[in-house]
């Protein structure tokens, strides 16, 4: 890692002033309509930010590069842990899920592998919080919102995540039909696929959407209503497909031949006890460990009486579950706690960083910088502020900028 | 008139209840839809109250009868805002013809299009109050799910509406509930005026299948109301609703083609 970032003593990004409003709002209102966020009202709260982290090109690049080593260590781990059945139960994967990366069938081929690695601005520099590699999301804002909001201000998006994508998923599907899974009733899944049909259809490749169970798999090759697909997409996250019978998703992780973005395998390192088997691996993920802070098993972790710790289930999504006993009310910790004991495989202890808020026009925030990894290589970013050290689904999303691209 | 024209005037600059308005079909209009000799549904609302009485309308009804009787609300003073949150279509944009989702929003669809110039001619006037639209089929009941439907269910969340001190902050004090039949509100509705109850909004009632006055109404707590997300997450094993909400489930398809929810 660098010693700069690690060192440097104030925050290396800052936010810009706010667009004027009649700049701004053709900027949510095509966001919404083509590039299909239609989440940017939760409650009272308008979640596009009108204002935009800015980054000087140096840190972004070194935080690009950073991901993109994350990115190799994750696959070079994941390569060992598809065949070391036994480490598999440490991650905390449902047992169906389990039973089938364990078998002696081939992986999957993959069509595109994306991942997004969490970063935070901390009091000893960047930290990760957590990699998001099994289904990745962001992709409106992190794309035609970033993009629209450099546009205004004469600066450089940090890159293009979506069309990255769709560019990997059009070469896998050599124009056949790509199948988009994703869960009935869940139209924030929905709408960044949608997205990417439209980005897909662009490319003269058809897309659709449908639901695990609708997809028809014979001598693991994956058709869609008759139609052979040419790849699939699985929006759909790895531990929900446990609640289907085997025979609808099981080839999404073995056996298949129809090429997957993201394969099954990428459950694996989507895991947060993922560094409880590092140890037990030989690739040595260097960056990994310089950059996630320490994490145990929760019996080895002092979580209950230290805010030092805090804990998280497995799979937990966009901080669902990142608990910490100083920012929760008593009888909802009372609550963390009888889960933690009750099933303390299924969580893992961590301990915690000091985030250095940015201050915004909105008030001193949080900031998570989410970089995308596209088939190893640097795609974009995904920026979300928070008022307080915890980002979750009501994070303030906002246009990662850089300031002198080089 | 395009999706974007279409949804300025639904959604018009400047008005306090435009934020709320769902995108998801204006999203996927195309000039398909403006093809439709179809349009909004012509509804009398002598139930309506006063435009100046500080009533937040929400109207729960199947399909594209809701774009007709917010239209007549809208002439009577008050701002349409359509909650409609289902893709209409499996692919791209507008759904084919051959297309089956499980919840059909192509009538909607036409009708927001067909009422959009008469909006956008009459934009709501400074302090109008709210009048939500919502698609009572929503969540799919009676729908059969088959291979190559597409599922398009969707559930309303609390969070889709403003705030009980968001409608105060506007002197909106009074919520009236219309819909067809049934004295309770759709159970993933109750969570939303629940809420705005227990803040002090005096609720009422307007059922459309006969022709008494709207009565008042008083919605239960509803199952798991209030918890926080992710204690619904952990407890029943789902994930939480990013758009918010409290856990609300949708049944998956069962292997016969019924619903196992």
């Amino acid at each position: 890692m660098s010693a700069a970032l690690q060192s440097a003593p104030s925050v290396p990004f800052s936010a810009g002033a706010p667009l004027p409003p009649v700049v701004f709002a053709p900027i949510r209102r095509r966001t919404q309509l083509e590039a299909c966020k239609w989440d940017v009202q939760v409650g009272d709260v308008a979640t596009l930010a009108e204002f935009p982290l800015l980054m000087p090109g140096a840190v972004w690049r070194e935080l690009a590069d950073t991901a993109e080593r994350l990115s190799a260590e994750t696959f070079a781990a994941e390569a060992e842990l598809q065949r070391r059945p036994e480490l598999l139960g440490k991650l905390g994967l449902p047992r169906a899920v389990r039973r089938v990366l364990a078998s002696s069938e081939a992986l999957s081929p993959t069509a595109a592998r994306t991942l997004r690695f969490d970063f935070h601005w901390t009091t000893e520099g960047w930290r990760l919080s957590e990699v998001n590699s099994d289904v990745p999301g962001g992709f409106a804002e992190a794309s035609l919102f970033t993009r629209l909001s450099a546009e205004a201000r004469g600066l450089a998006p940090a890159g293009d995540p979506i069309a990255a994508w769709a560019d990997a998923l059009a070469r896998a599907a050599c124009g056949r039909l790509v199948a988009l899974l994703s869960a009935p009733g869940f139209l924030e899944d929905h709408q960044i696929l949608i997205y990417l049909a439209r980005q897909l259809a662009a490319r003269a490749c058809p897309a659709r959407l449908a639901s695990p169970r609708q997809l028809e798999w014979r001598d693991g090759t994956a058709s869609l209503a008759g139609e052979p697909a040419g790849a699939v997409v699985r929006f759909y996250q790895g531990e929900w497909l446990a609640r289907l019978p085997a025979r609808h998703w099981a080839p999404l992780f073995r056996g298949g031949r129809t090429p997957i973005a993201n394969p099954g395998v990428a459950t694996l390192c989507e895991s947060k006890r993922f560094p409880l088997v590092w140890d037990a691996l030989r690739a040595p993920l260097p960056t990994w460990r310089a950059f996630l802070p320490e994490t145990r098993a929760p019996r080895q972790a002092p979580w209950r009486r230290s805010d030092a710790w805090l804990v998280k289930s497995a799979y937990s999504n966009t901080g669902d579950t990142v608990s910490m006993r100083d920012q929760l009310p008593a009888r909802v910790w009372r609550r963390v706690v009888w889960e933690v004991r009750s099933s303390p495989n299924n969580w893992v202890a961590q301990r915690r960083f000091e985030s250095v808020p940015v201050s915004t026009p909105r008030g001193a925030m949080h900031a998570c910088i989410g970089v995308y990894t596209i088939d190893g290589r640097a795609a974009g970013a995904y920026a979300r502020l928070a008022p307080k050290p915890l980002i979750d689904f009501a994070a303030v999303d906002c246009a990662l900028l850089v300031t002198d691209a080089m | 008139m395009t999706g974007e024209a279409t949804y300025g005037a639904w959604a018009p600059e400047g008005s306090p209840w435009s934020a709320w308005v769902k995108p998801v079909l204006f999203a996927c209009m195309t000039g398909d839809a403006a093809s439709d000799p179809a349009g909004a549904s012509e509804e009398a609302v002598p139930w309506a109250p006063s435009a100046d009485s500080g009533t937040a309308v929400v109207i729960d009804v199947p399909s594209s009868r809701g774009v007709g009787l917010g239209l007549a609300l809208a002439r009577l003073g008050y701002q349409a805002v359509p909650l409609y949150n289902a893709a209409p279509s499996s692919g791209a944009g507008y759904p084919a013809v051959e297309e089956e989702p499980l919840v059909d929003m192509r009538a909607i669809l036409v009708a927001l299009q067909a009422a959009a110039p008469e909006l956008a001619a009459n934009p709501p006037r400074r302090g109008a109050p709210p009048a939500f639209l919502l698609d009572a089929r929503r969540r799919g009941h009676g729908a059969t799910a088959s291979p190559g439907r597409f599922d398009n269910r969707s559930v309303s969340f609390t969070t889709d509406f403003p705030s009980a001190r968001s409608l105060v902050s506007h002197g909106i004090r009074r919520g009236l509930l219309v819909q067809i039949e049934s004295d309770e509100p759709q159970a993933d509705l109750a969570h939303t005026l629940r809420a705005w109850q227990e803040a002090g909004i005096e609720l009422a009632l307007k059922r459309l299948d006969g022709s008494s006055e709207p009565g008042a109404l008083s919605v239960t707590r509803p199952s798991r109301f209030g918890a926080l997300w992710y204690r619904a997450s952990m407890l029943l094993g789902m994930r939480r609703h990013p758009l918010g909400g409290f856990g609300g489930t949708i049944p998956e398809p069962s292997e016969g083609g019924g619903f196992a929810g």
